[in-house]
Order: C-alpha cells, then sequence, then structure tokens
C-alpha cells in the first residue's frame, strides 16, 4: 500500500505548477492532513541533503530544486531566460500589489505617468487580471494581482508580500518617522522656509 | 558652467524630481521649490537637446512647480494678520513625492525577490528553458507587424503621405536577394538580415517596406519559415526545406 506522503511525492514531483490544497485532497483523500505529510517530506530532504524542496507558492504546494544548483542547471539548460520585468513594470506591479483592487487612475497619480502600456503588457503577461469595475465616475476598471504574480514571486500568498512600512524603516530610518510626526498636517501652516 | 550629462533614465517627472532631491540631499518634506523647480528645468532642457522624446507629464509637472512657486512668494499672512492662506502649497507634491518613493523602494524589493526566486527552479520553469532545440512556433501576425513598426522607427523617417506604387519586379529582385541570404541550414534573425541592408547604407523606410513585402510573398509560396524560438522572442527565418 503507497503511503499518502509518497503519493504527495509523486504528485508534486511531476506536476508543472502549484498544486493547490483542495487538488491534492481530492487525491489522497479529505481527511489528510497534508501540511503535514508536506512538512515531513521537506525534512526528509532536508536531513538526508536532497537537491529538492517543497515550497508553499500561491495557495498551493510546489517542488523546487534548492538556490544552490541553479547555476549547474544553467549549464544544462543553456537557454536560460532570466525572468525580468522593466522599472515601469515593477512599480505598477507594486502599486496594484499593494492597493488592490485598484483603478488605472490611481496607479497614474503614484507613478505621475501615463500607465495604459504597462497594465496591457501586465495583463497580458497574466500578472494581473481585471476584477470588476469601480462605483466612481465613469466605472474604471479594477486591477488586481493573479496566482501566476504569487508563482512568479514565489509567494505563498499576498501576506507573503513584504510589509510596506518594513520598506520605509529600511531605507529612512526611524529616525524618518519622527520627522512625520513632528510635522503635522497644521504645522504646515508654520513653516517659516518658503523655498526661496 | 559645465555641464555634467546623467544619462539616468527617468520613470517619469516623480521620479525625475525624487532623483534631484536625493542629489541635493534636500528634506522631502521642505523642498526649496525654487531651487528644484530651476534644476527640474534645466533637466528638461537638457533632455531637450538630447532630442529625447519628453512626454507631455513633464511639462505639467514643470507647470506645477512653477505655481507652486508662485504661491510661496505670495505672503502668507496680510499686516494685520487677517488674512491667512490655509496650507503650504508643497504640501500635495510632498505627499505624491512620498507616495511615489514608497512604491518606487517596493518595486526595487520586488525586483530582489525576482532575482532571487530565479534560483528556485521548478519542473515547469526548466520545461521553458530547454537542453534540445526548441520547438518553434509559427510567427503570430500581431509580432511580426510589431517587428515592423520598430524597424520602421529605425529606419530613416520618409517625407509626409505620398502615394506608394510598388514596382513588383523589385520585390522578385529583393525576394531572391533574401533567399541568397539565408540559403544556410541556420535560421537567421530578422535583425540580422537586416543588418545586411544597414551596412549596405541601404536601410530606408523605403527599402524595410520592400523587404517585408518580399518576406510576406517568400511565405506566402512556402519558400521560407518564419518562426519566433520562444513566445515574444526574436524572429527567425529559415529556408523550408524538402522542396
Amino acid at each position: 500500500m503507497e503511503s499518502k506522503k509518497a503519493i504527495i511525492e509523486a504528485l508534486l514531483f511531476l506536476s508543472s505548477r502549484p498544486l493547490k490544497d483542495e487538488e491534492i485532497k481530492a487525491i489522497v483523500g479529505r481527511d489528510v492532513n497534508i501540511d503535514i505529510l508536506i512538512e515531513q517530506l521537506e525534512e526528509e530532504y532536508r536531513s538526508s541533503g536532497r537537491a529538492f524542496t517543497i515550497r508553499r507558492v500561491a495557495n498551493g504546494y510546489q517542488m523546487f530544486t534548492r538556490p544552490e544548483y541553479s547555476p549547474y542547471i544553467d549549464m544544462l539548460f543553456k537557454e536560460r531566460r532570466r525572468r525580468s520585468l522593466s522599472r515601469a513594470a515593477l512599480e505598477t506591479l507594486a502599486i496594484i500589489a499593494y492597493k488592490q483592487p485598484t483603478t488605472k487612475s490611481e496607479i497614474e497619480w503614484v507613478r505621475g505617468v501615463d500607465s495604459s502600456g504597462v497594465i496591457k503588457n501586465l495583463l497580458e503577461r497574466g500578472l494581473i487580471t481585471v476584477v470588476g469595475r469601480s462605483t466612481s465616475i465613469g466605472r474604471p476598471l479594477l486591477y488586481a494581482t493573479t496566482d501566476k504574480f504569487l508563482e512568479l514571486f514565489g509567494l505563498s500568498d499576498l501576506g507573503d508580500l513584504p510589509a510596506i512600512d518594513e520598506i520605509g524603516a529600511l531605507e529612512e530610518g526611524a529616525g524618518f518617522e519622527d520627522e512625520v510626526k513632528q510635522v503635522p498636517l497644521e504645522g504646515w501652516n508654520n513653516l517659516e522656509e518658503r523655498g526661496r | 558652467m559645465k555641464c555634467i550629462v546623467h544619462l539616468d533614465i527617468f520613470e517619469g517627472p516623480l521620479d525625475l524630481l525624487l532623483f534631484l532631491i536625493e542629489k541635493n540631499e534636500i528634506e522631502i518634506l521642505n523642498i526649496p521649490i525654487a531651487e528644484v523647480t530651476e534644476q527640474y528645468l534645466r533637466y528638461i532642457k537638457l533632455m531637450e537637446n538630447l532630442d529625447l522624446h519628453i512626454a507631455s507629464e513633464y511639462f505639467m509637472m514643470a507647470a506645477k512647480l512653477l505655481y507652486i512657486k508662485s504661491l510661496m512668494l505670495i505672503p502668507r499672512k496680510s499686516i494685520d494678520g487677517e488674512i491667512e492662506l490655509e496650507g503650504d502649497p508643497r504640501e500635495s507634491l510632498v505627499r505624491q513625492l512620498l507616495e511615489y518613493k514608497k512604491y518606487k523602494e517596493m518595486a526595487i524589493r520586488l525586483s530582489d525577490i525576482l532575482e532571487e526566486e530565479a534560483n528556485y527552479i521548478s519542473r515547469q520553469e526548466s520545461n521553458k528553458r530547454s537542453d534540445v532545440p526548441v520547438d518553434t512556433e509559427e510567427v503570430e501576425l500581431y509580432s511580426l507587424v510589431k517587428a515592423f513598426r520598430e524597424l520602421m522607427k529605425r529606419a530613416q523617417a520618409p517625407e509626409p503621405s505620398m502615394d506608394v506604387f510598388i514596382d513588383e519586379s523589385r520585390i522578385l529582385e529583393e525576394t531572391e536577394l533574401i533567399l541568397k541570404l539565408i540559403t544556410s541550414e541556420t535560421p537567421m534573425s530578422l535583425e540580422r538580415l537586416m543588418r545586411y541592408y544597414i551596412h549596405r547604407d541601404e536601410f530606408t523606410v523605403w527599402k524595410v517596406i520592400i523587404i517585408f513585402i518580399s518576406l510576406l510573398y517568400l511565405m506566402r509560396d512556402k519558400k521560407i519559415i518564419v518562426f519566433q524560438d520562444s513566445p515574444y522572442g526574436r524572429i527567425m527565418v529559415r529556408v523550408r526545406d524538402g522542396e
């Protein structure tokens, strides 16, 4: 009798995309705690020094080779195509990821430039999708990120995105927050400096 | 005055402003508008001089900066202190800059994640890469049109609209030349083919049109195969064999 663990391993080994919990459960049984079995597999790989790792990606599980082996894999697969995105695409993705669902005009307000082309490109690449229309004037389309976005960035879900405040702290240190507090909105009136 | 040209590519006026703020080590909450405006305009001029295409947003920002600058000159209080202007004229711009800065940094962060992530390779990824010659795909018409537009942009621009008559014999000549150029076994990329014409100083819009029509003729007559080695990949041209 094959163990449930081995069945899961076989599925993940051959799958070319992350498998959702439901998909795995539909095969091995609803009552099976797949999280524990996968944790066991992962532990086995780790302790026996295997080249695989199973990671939680896009609300599912997927098997990868460990990062330290990528140089060797590149030697075999010479047509290495580094996944890259333009700065414009990354900025737009960041805005959509954190503000979703969001509209084109909101994206353009943040970026200060026309973003139609970038949005179209991201839609074509399947990294974002239209999730509906806003109720505001003109009923603009609302955009959100897709599972493919999570897969590309190896995120388990949107909660896995780096916290946005963390960034400000990294760049500016704690002093930045203090500055903001020191100049509350009323403070704008009292500013002596007239931008001379 | 010395002028150092930075060919930083800006993502837009906000990006340019942030660059100026960082360069001058200015506190973002207290921007000396006059100074920054002056530098901003100098950059726009520079971009103009370099014949770079300047998006309209840059000019809109220039207008906004000048407007803020003018507001800054108006006394905030009248002498008897009765009339008081509400708020700092820079406020909305500063908010926008802070917001943009936040997402610009997130974009850098995402880019780092993407780079690390590239080292985790899944079966899906290895299927996309290949250790054997890639399966070729028939090229989509859209890609061909896009490539055509790209080349048109690079070719010397012609005089505005005119009627065009293309001599059929020129196309026949061209098809024969193209067939000679790509006789070898290995496929040739479209860029490479075009480079041949560029080297011979024959790269005009007129010529590009003829080359494209010739390629279409050759495709129609099943003399060549046009394909891409990957989605959005290079367009490759190969002689159709077995005839």
